[in-house]
């Protein structure tokens, strides 16, 4: 059964803020534009630095509560999405504190709504993406966290590296080492996987 | 530019937030450079990889729940948001007068305080010199019927005296029957 959608298309000509303010006003449209804009990159995010989808879902309903709940303390110049992931940031790294492990669990799982193309993959292009899929969840699987954390910031919440270096509290220079070692890491990652795979071919 | 560097700019540059003025000088660091052109190309493709991977997304009770947390709060709630402003205020006001009472009564020698200490030492002052004036109409009175009492007293022994040679000179006459 065909989902329907349940949160209005983005407004692109209201910026966050805008929005934000609206939702402050009461206009609860306001928010559910927002949630609309953020929701597939703040997922993307979450899922891919827990690798757990279950937990992903916990941490996502979190972070906009508390979005919700601390609505009066929010600053226009603080700038929306950097506010919203460094709540997504904080709850992440402190459950995988908490739990001291990184479950590789499949994203991909029937459960999954995955945004594709709009003409439809053919059954070829659906093996393709779902054994790449399963690459990039066993190269994030094995990268370190800190690393993890920075190429996930930058990859999915649009926010700058020297934003990102506020966030977590570090140098830009350690940031952009980060980047550039996780980079490195799934480049191995990816490549191992493809001599097996032309192995078993 | 050496290559340390170089692998900073060049994670800048994938997203666009390298400076015109680095983004030339790490070209022409790349041009001499066999080992960071490769990083260059590989980290691209590794990136385009992971682009080209579909985005998962929330499920949607997940995105249903957050609306419905989202909601604006219930009519008590409500009432209570649009009174907050006024509270604060109210509480401002009580807070204000607390502590001017406060400074008031325990400030030493505050002015009010010395305007109150001899406001009080002039009613005082007042208030005895009415009593001395009331007591002194009083001793006047006491005088006058002390005097008067006096006056009865004299009339009285006069005639208690009377009334004793009277009496003797009854038992006088009475002797000579």
């Amino acid at each position: 059964m065909p989902d329907q959608p349940l949160l209005p298309a983005s407004n692109v000509e209201q910026t966050d803020d805008a929005l934000f303010e609206r939702y402050r006003n009461g206009d609860a449209a306001a928010f559910e534009l927002l949630l609309a804009r953020h929701q597939s990159a703040l997922f993307g995010f979450l899922i891919r630095m827990v690798g757990d989808r279950a937990l992903a879902e916990d941490l996502f309903q979190e972070t906009w509560m508390r979005v919700v709940r601390e609505a009066r303390r929010y600053r226009a110049e603080q700038k929306f999405s950097r506010w919203l992931f460094t709540i997504a940031n904080r709850l992440a790294i402190d459950e995988l504190r908490r739990r001291k492990r990184w479950r590789t669990v499949s994203v991909d799982d029937e459960e999954t709504t995955v945004e594709l193309p709009a003409n439809g993959p053919s059954a070829a292009d659906e093996t393709e993406r779902r054994r790449t899929l399963s690459r990039i969840e066993a190269a994030l699987a094995t990268m370190q966290p800190s690393l993890r954390q920075v190429f996930l910031l930058r990859e999915h919440s649009g926010v700058s590296f020297k934003e990102i270096a506020a966030m977590t509290d570090a140098p830009l220079g350690t940031v952009l080492w980060r980047m550039s070692a996780a980079l490195k890491h799934l480049r191995k990652e990816l490549e191992a996987d493809g001599i097996d795979g032309a192995t078993e071919k | 530019m050496n290559c340390e560097r170089a692998n900073e700019v060049m994670m800048l540059d994938l997203y666009g937030e390298a400076a015109a003025a680095d983004v030339a000088e790490l070209r022409t660091h790349l041009a001499g450079c066999d080992a960071c052109r490769r990083a260059a190309e590989a980290s691209r493709e590794a990136l385009a990889e992971f682009r080209r991977e579909a985005t998962p997304r929330p499920s949607r009770e997940t995105v249903e729940a957050v609306i419905a947390v989202a909601q604006p709060r219930p009519f008590l709630g409500g009432i209570f948001a649009q009174l907050r402003p006024a509270l604060w205020q109210a509480a401002a006001v009580v807070a204000v007068a607390l502590t001017v009472s406060v400074t008031i009564k325990f400030w030493p020698q505050s002015p009010v305080q010395l305007a109150a200490e001899t406001s009080s030492a002039v009613t005082q002052t007042a208030t005895t010199e009415t009593s001395w004036d009331t007591d002194s109409a009083a001793l006047s009175e006491h005088i006058r019927l002390a005097q008067a009492d006096v006056t009865i007293g004299s009339s009285l022994d006069n005639r208690i005296s009377g009334l004793r040679d009277a009496l003797s000179d009854l038992r006088a006459g009475s002797s000579s029957f």
